[in-house]
């Protein structure tokens, strides 16, 4: 069904990324339109300032979604098996996955342990809660990615050692990445959803 | 999306208060102006907490910040 490169995966990530994305979005649209009951209210929801958080994971997110872009196409100009036996290029994509955790530990972590011990805005609280929910389905579906493309590419054959650490190492990636998009997600939730 | 049950005079009692700013008043009760200005078009129901300390920074009771829209008083 598929060629061996890590093409596949990322086709069939991206596929259902989008399906769910796009499921959802039309799920919350059609059942949580902001009507404003007046114009002070549509101006100053409008240009609602971003919180502390809020800004923290937009940075997070902008940062590691370039970090795992320039990963994705590193490794699949050469093809996994290739990437595998060339060291040069393993120390590359191990220093981005390395900043791509520094962003995570430095921008997200000292605002999930504030939120954990009670400090934080309530409304941030429930926030940095929800987002473990995006990035458990996020992990999923990443899983499930790579499930339906080794099962479907190495058929019969045996699927090779060298995807092991992609496998793993993409996990990896989208749980950091989900996290700060979780937030993002709920914030955009919690704006339309009026109970506490 | 229909708004809160629960209404609130938050944004009178701060201009009653030395036009207090939605920043200052979230600085006071430990929350952030977004949460504030949530608050003020009923587009969040606060905790109990939250609720009890902008009602302190007022000096009044919770009753007298917030209530039910299916009052009759």
């Amino acid at each position: 069904m598929f060629g061996q490169s890590l093409w596949g995966p990322v086709a069939v990530l991206v596929a259902l990324g989008i399906v769910a994305v796009v499921v959802l979005a039309v799920m919350w649209f059609r059942d949580h339109r902001i009507v404003p009951s007046s114009p002070e209210e549509a101006e100053e929801m409008a240009h609602l300032p971003m919180t502390s958080l809020q800004r923290r994971a937009w940075w997070a997110f902008s940062i590691q979604l370039v970090l795992a872009i320039a990963i994705v196409v590193l490794v699949a100009r050469v093809g996994v098996v290739e990437y595998s036996a060339d060291d040069s290029l393993r120390s590359i994509v191990l220093v981005l996955v390395f900043m791509s955790l520094g962003v995570y530990l430095g921008m997200l972590v000292p605002a999930a342990l504030r939120a954990a011990r009670g400090d934080a805005d309530e409304r941030d609280e429930k926030v940095m809660a929800n987002a473990s929910s995006i990035q458990v389905g996020a992990m999923m579906i990443t899983v499930f990615a790579w499930t339906i493309y080794l099962t479907e590419a190495f058929r019969g054959v045996g699927i090779p050692t060298e995807y092991m650490y992609p496998l793993s190492g993409s996990v990896f990636l989208v749980f950091m990445l989900a996290h700060s998009a979780g937030i993002l997600v709920g914030y955009w939730f919690a704006r339309r959803h009026a109970q506490g | 999306m229909p708004k809160a049950e629960i209404n609130n005079v938050i944004r009178r009692l701060r201009f009653e208060h030395d036009e207090m700013t939605q920043q200052e008043l979230s600085d006071l009760v430990g929350c952030t102006r977004q949460t504030i200005i949530l608050l003020e078009h009923r587009r969040y129901v606060p905790s109990l907490a939250l609720a009890f300390r902008i009602a302190h920074v007022f000096g009044i009771t919770v009753d007298e910040v917030f209530g039910f829209e299916g009052d009759s008083d």
